[in-house]
């Protein structure tokens, strides 16, 4: 042993080792016994695998192993030694849980304690109630015991059987055979069983619980297992397929919220996006504005590369031009020509067949200048104007869309002649974006309305939205689909239009408009911002609605429950663009 | 014999109004029902409409019992009780049935738009001025329409709405609108076809002073 740990401390080689005496009792920690038998152990094996020379000491290695797990047939010879085999007899033996007095015979050890069969403590039992005549009859009269056709016969037969079978009931149940007695079943003698046993309990001061059978409840629960049990095929399948069912369609709810989530988040990217495609382009309508000069030394720069004749986004103005040139009004639907009789209603409201792309547009527009009031007045006249109105709205659209492409291509073209040292004459202001986003004022001069291209967002051209025909002429490529905007990307003004209310009254009609320059000082950011949906205007709106009032802006004009109130905007000295002459 | 099949060359109109006046009941019915309510369609000038206009088909909501209602002889109207609002259909049938039925539709209205008083019931009022079209008509329904008897001018006094001024209004607006759209288009496109003009005058000077300052090195035409 000391043997052992002095190898240890010294780190001595064990080859050196003699090897020890006589197998030695077994000691708790073995390091480098020889087993009898030659058997090697782990040291052994260690030293035999390291070559010799590399000057590790087995034993380092050995102690950082684990023991292997110990062969159990040796360990159980171990922990019992040699001791010789106990010996046992074969005997009789009686259960003081029986009641009849059986006898049986088993194996039984020598030398062991004799006494009762060791299972015998485990017949717990359940008490059953036990009463006299007397306090049956008390029972009778205080509790529900005597509002049942049980006699105390059957009662006390009831009993006996439950403390013989143990309160087994299901065998109680099969047993139950009282003479002329009704047909019972095994939650009517369970409940009649309670009845009593609690009854008793209670009028012997029992304060423990009670037995909380409730009858419909069994009765109740055994039916649906053995319906549960005892499903047909056909049932098994029905409830297959109707869980299938039931998780399809919590999968589709699910998949349709996550769809409507991702559109959300789609179209507020769209929206992001679209904001920094209109700053581009508001920087393209400030460069054609602005007279700011072009670096000298890049003029070569801008000519040589042939690319930067056409421009950026691969559509040139010829497609443009002619994008707008193919522009058709919808032709007139025939409720008119046909020989018939209708209501000019019938006309006006016309539908526009295959043009469904264009109806929320329509619509919109519609709406915007003629919002519904009541009394409607629909002349046959009104129902012509109406349909004429509204065959040219996506017209509209397709102009302005091409016309300000081409606005923003010119710009870009000026900048480059700027460049190359020739001069350009500028557009007639009657040709310009902010012309055209002016108010109409009709001809007898009496009424304005706001311009149609001010009002609907544009439509721009695509790359492949023109084809040429036979005869050269341009027309429209029908393969390739338009998307016109669905809705104006602005309020109604609340002064042009008087609320419904006031329409109907027989009251003078309501104030011309007041002449403000109200929205032509922002012009020219129209082109970008009303292409692009409105996102950000509601918030710009208040901002200018602050700034007005400072500059000491005209009151506010009438201001109709509908519209939100925003005063007239005056001119703003720091516009790039010459306020409205 | 009166041929159907000749038809009168034009256009030819009579002024209709209809729409709905409601009153709420002193008490509300055991069925529930709120407002009593009748739906019309009345000329709008003093004139018979039952010359022309053999009957009138009112169709209710389902939830009433016979819900299609006709009325054959003037006034044209169905006075009913009820609780909610829905649209009623009508189709009118005219005295020659070679003429196409002609069907307007009226949201009836119990709440809104228009209230006044009739002494001490609020009365709520929506109408709608409608023109009833005939194009082409045979000239049996030719000589209904024609019939002046018993014809005489709108009575304003009759009516609660401005009827005469509403028209004039709309009418010029829509007119208005119309002429607008028109200009629009044709003043824009002329835009369009100017500043192609102008862009194309363009691109031809910086091709040309391209091609002048162009390296030996000749660059490809496009």
């Amino acid at each position: 042993m000391f043997r052992n740990d002095v190898i240890d401390i010294l780190g001595i080689d064990s080859s050196e080792q003699t090897p020890p005496e006589a197998p030695r009792r077994p000691t708790k920690v073995k390091k480098a016994p020889k087993r009898p038998g030659g058997r090697k152990n782990t040291v052994d094996y260690v030293r035999q695998l390291l070559p010799d020379d590399m000057g590790i000491n087995p034993l380092d290695i050995v102690s950082q192993i684990g023991e292997p797990p110990a062969n159990h047939l040796e360990l159980s010879f171990k922990k019992f030694g040699k001791k010789p085999v106990r010996k046992w007899t074969w005997g009789q033996f009686t259960n003081s849980a029986r009641t009849d007095g059986l006898v049986l015979n088993h194996w039984k050890r020598i030398g062991a304690k004799a006494g009762d069969y060791p299972f015998a403590q485990l017949n717990k039992r359940e008490p059953t109630p036990s009463y006299t005549d007397a306090v049956y009859k008390v029972l009778m009269d205080v509790s529900e015991v005597g509002e049942s056709d049980w006699s105390k016969e059957e009662t006390d037969y009831l009993v006996k059987l439950a403390d013989e079978y143990h309160l087994t009931w299901p065998v109680i149940a099969d047993r139950y055979d009282f003479p002329n007695g009704p047909k019972r079943s095994l939650d009517d003698l369970r409940a009649r069983f309670h009845l009593v046993d609690d009854a008793v309990k209670f009028l012997h001061g029992y304060k423990g619980p009670s037995s909380d059978f409730n009858y419909e409840e069994e009765v109740k629960r055994k039916r649906q297992l053995k319906n549960y049990i005892f499903r047909t095929q056909e049932q098994l399948e029905e409830e297959k397929t109707i869980v299938e069912e039931l998780d399809r369609i919590r999968k589709r709810d699910r998949e349709f919220l996550i769809g409507k989530r991702r559109a959300n988040i789609e179209r507020i990217a769209k929206v992001v996006a679209s904001q920094r495609v209109r700053k581009r382009v508001i920087l393209a309508a400030k460069k054609a504005s602005s007279s700011s000069k072009l670096n000298v030394a890049s003029p070569r720069r801008l000519l040589s590369p042939r690319l930067d004749l056409a421009p950026p986004g691969g559509l040139d103005f010829e497609t443009m031009a002619n994008f707008g040139l193919t522009s058709k009004p919808i032709k007139k639907l025939a409720v008119s020509t046909k020989d018939a009789a209708y209501f000019a209603s019938e006309a006006a409201d016309v539908s526009f067949g295959q043009h469904v792309s264009k109806q929320p547009l329509i619509r919109a527009v519609y709406d915007y200048y003629y919002p519904l009031t009541f009394p409607q007045t629909i002349s046959n006249e009104f129902a012509d104007n109406s349909t004429e109105f509204r065959s040219k709205i996506h017209c509209i659209s397709e102009l302005k869309g091409a016309f300000m492409s081409l606005t923003s291509e010119l710009a870009r073209l000026e900048e480059l002649e700027k460049a190359a040292g020739f001069t350009s004459e500028p557009l007639p202001p009657e040709h310009t974006v902010q012309h055209y986003m002016k108010d109409r004022v009709t001809e007898d001069g009496k009424r304005t309305y706001e311009s149609m291209f001010h009002i609907v967002p544009p439509t721009f051209p695509m790359a492949d939205c023109i084809k040429f025909n036979n005869n050269g002429l341009p027309v429209r490529n029908a393969s390739s689909s338009i998307n016109y905007p669905k809705e104006l990307s602005r309020t109604r003004r609340s002064s042009t239009v008087p609320s419904a209310f006031e329409q109907q009254r027989l009251s003078p009609p309501p104030p011309s408009p007041p002449k403000t320059v109200v929205h032509s000082a922002k012009a020219p950011k129209r082109p970008g911002r009303e292409s692009l949906g409105s996102t950000s205007s509601p918030a710009k709106k208040s901002k200018n609605v602050v700034r007005a009032s400072d500059i000491g802006a005209p009151p506010m004009t009438v201001v109709s429950p509908k519209s939100e109130g925003r005063p007239a905007r005056a001119f703003r000295p720091k516009q790039l663009f010459s306020p409205k002459k | 014999m009166s041929s159907t099949k000749d038809r009168v060359e034009g256009v030819f109109r009579k002024s209709v109004v209809y729409g709905n006046r409601a009153s709420p009941l002193q008490e509300k019915l055991p069925n529930d029902h709120t407002h009593r309510w009748t739906v019309y369609l009345r000329p709008f000038n003093e004139e018979p409409l039952s010359n022309f206009i053999k009957k009138v088909q009112f169709k209710l909501h389902p939830d009433y019992e016979n819900s299609t209602r006709n009325v054959e002889e003037e006034p044209f109207e169905v006075t009913e009780t009820g609780w909610g609002e829905f649209t009623v259909t009508m189709k009118i049938y005219f005295h020659d049935s070679a003429e196409r039925q002609a069907s307007c539709s009226h949201y009836l209205a119990l709440r809104a738009p228009e209230i006044f008083k009739e002494g001490d019931v609020p009365v709520i009022m929506k109408e709608n001025y409608d023109e009833l079209v005939f194009v082409n008509p045979t000239r049996r329904m030719h000589e209904l329409l024609m019939n002046t008897r018993h014809v005489m001018p709108h009575n304003a006094e009759r009516w609660y709405f401005d009827y005469p001024r509403l028209i004039i209004e709309n009418q010029r607006r829509m007119a208005d609108l119309a002429e607008q759209s028109d200009k629009e288009v044709s003043e824009l496109t002329e835009s369009i076809k100017l500043i192609a003009s102008k862009c194309a005058a363009i691109r031809e000077k910086l091709k040309e002073a391209d091609n002048s300052k162009a390296a030996p090195k000749a660059l490809k035409s496009d």
